[in-house]
């Protein structure tokens, strides 16, 4: 488990290092692929605290990345012109709307609480369309400034290292919280949720916890998206777009801290690079989800694990394999 | 001193009254073991006293403190613990992280919990995961995962059910160095165990209290012994 541990440590300062180094190559393709790689990671990341640690399946997840997209734009282009105090405002924005929907639907379990997510965020889908005066409706806002008062990041380097910078405070922070007490109290509501109020714990008030978590890392990363594009749309909260990190999340492998950022890379690779070549890029992405869904349920993680057990099953003892299963 | 008083408590499931009308009491440090046959309300009523389930009717009192309304939260604060029947720790989680999690809230601090992991043999376990280990330690650990918690009052549904022998030895052992320090209540099946650990037994049997009093008079009651020992 140890060495498990430490490996994560190792392949995240890989991550680091390998990201740091891609605006070096001058690709504006490389450097806009890495900034997408990195948004979705945040935001896969976000989804697996509650679909991966909590077992909390959310159809709703884009809400957030939503209201972190659409705070910033409307902060920065109504408000106050800057794209970092333009996130900060729309993540912790996003606390308020956590709990308020975390209230409302996480006192239902299961096929519940999944269908009551789809539905708040479908609300807000409907609210994005509708509200045209704030909104801009189904065109979306256009223009979010890179410039602003207090940053300049209007160069896309100076842009991905903005990226950058919270990509790696979001990933070190998460690691942190799973590590910490309040990741275990996470991974035992998960586990059995039915025991926690016996050991002295509220499930409720550790799910919104999660879902509150959850929420503002994900509208960081929608905060990220929409300076990155300088444009959002409703698109990114319809309930297709809630889906993604799931898929990213099942594909790297949900038990994984690890998982949702090798998740991310596969789909940002399949869906942008390899659209750009092969006409049914979604078709390979289908065959993928169904290949992990019905021969890999531990996803990529799942596969990597299984090679690095079998490589070490002289170390196994009486009582099985005690490095085995999630969350290592 | 009183710690638990139960009056009139009643659960019923469609017509079938799981426990009918129950009413006793508990006195500080004392060792109590319900017993019954099989479908008894045994289990139901210790659902009811630590609210994994609503009583229909009834009130119950810990140190005359009315917690009929409270949930089993914030019972398990005021110092009521209790394990399972069928075994319900955090299977994905290693030993030690089960006992961290269930100490967590009674700000138990670390070197105790190392001396309860040595104190049932848990201490070579501590990194393994409990889905890999036997029916047998994870009892001890649902034993370990209350005690550091500090109950005042701890509640053992079958705490001695499927174990091998030397492993329902090493637990009664334990449970009698409990005497004086923690008020018990014991539910089980198997008599050895029963009669070695209570000073009062209390027997139940369609949901209903059949004997109240110390395992000698128990063991000469003419209807426990019709009812539950099958004897004419």
């Amino acid at each position: 488990m140890k060495i498990l541990r430490e490996a994560n440590i190792m392949v995240l300062l890989l991550t680091f290092f390998s990201l740091a180094l891609v605006p070096l190559t001058y690709e504006r393709f490389y450097i806009y692929l890495m900034s997408l790689f990195m948004i979705y990671s945040i935001f896969s990341l976000s989804y697996n605290l509650l679909f991966g640690y909590a077992e909390l399946l959310s159809f709703g997840h884009a809400l957030f990345f939503a209201s972190g997209a659409y705070t910033t734009a409307l902060f920065t282009l109504n408000i106050f012109s800057d794209p970092l105090i333009g996130l900060i405002v729309s993540a912790f924005s996003s606390i308020p709307i956590a709990l308020v929907v975390g209230l409302l639907t996480l006192r239902h379990t299961r096929i519940y609480f999944s269908i009551l997510t789809l539905a708040f965020g479908m609300l807000a889908y409907a609210l994005l369309v509708k509200w045209r005066d704030v909104t801009g409706g189904s065109d979306g806002l256009v223009g979010i400034p890179k410039g602003g008062v207090l940053i300049d990041i209007t160069s896309p380097h100076l842009y991905y290292y903005f990226i950058f910078a919270f990509y790696c405070l979001v990933t070190i922070s998460l690691y942190m919280l799973t590590k910490s007490k309040w990741g275990l109290l996470i991974r035992a509501l998960g586990d059995n949720e039915d025991r926690l109020p016996f050991s002295g714990h509220s499930p409720m008030f550790v799910r919104l916890f999660t879902f509150t978590i959850s929420g503002f890392v994900a509208s960081i990363s929608g905060s990220l998206y929409a300076i990155l594009m300088g444009v959002v749309t409703p698109d990114i909260a319809y309930w297709t777009f809630s889906a993604e990190p799931l898929v990213m999340t099942l594909l790297g492998g949900s038990g994984y801290y690890l998982g949702p950022i090798l998740g991310a890379f596969i789909f940002v690779i399949l869906t942008t690079a390899l659209a750009r070549f092969a006409e049914y890029w979604q078709l390979i992405l289908g065959i993928a989800v169904i290949a992990v869904i019905l021969g890999f349920r531990g996803g990529i993680g799942g596969v990597i694990e299984s090679f690095y057990k079998g490589r070490t099953r002289f170390r196994r003892d009486v009582y099985g394999n005690p490095e085995s299963g999630r969350f290592n | 001193m009183e710690i638990l008083r139960v009056e009139g408590l009643t659960k019923k499931f469609g017509d079938f009254k799981a426990v009918d009308n129950v009413s006793f009491s508990v006195k500080e440090y004392e060792i109590l073991s319900i017993i019954g046959p099989n479908g008894a309300g045994k289990t139901t009523l210790v659902n009811l006293i630590t609210k994994k389930l609503n009583p229909d009717s009834g009130r119950i009192f810990f140190y005359d403190k009315d917690i009929t309304r409270l949930t089993a939260r914030m019972i398990n604060k005021l110092g009521i613990s209790r394990t399972f029947q069928l075994v319900s720790p955090y299977r994905r989680l290693t030993v030690s992280e089960n006992i961290l999690v269930s100490a967590l809230q009674f700000n138990t601090p670390r070197s105790e919990l190392q001396e309860i992991m040595i104190n049932l043999g848990l201490e070579k376990y501590k990194d393994v995961k409990v889905q890999n280990l036997s029916f047998g330690i994870q009892k001890l650990l649902e034993l370990a995962m209350v005690l550091v918690q500090h109950p005042k009052l701890l509640i053992l549904d079958e705490p001695a059910a499927g174990l091998l022998l030397h492993e329902r030895r090493k637990i009664v052992d334990f449970l009698k160095g409990l005497e004086n320090k923690i008020t018990l209540i014991v539910i089980e099946h198997d008599m050895g165990v029963v009669f070695d650990l209570a000073k009062r037994i209390i027997v139940m049997d369609k949901g209903k209290i059949i004997a109240d009093g110390p395992p000698e008079e128990i063991a000469n009651n003419k209807t426990v012994r019709e009812i539950y020992l099958g004897e004419a």
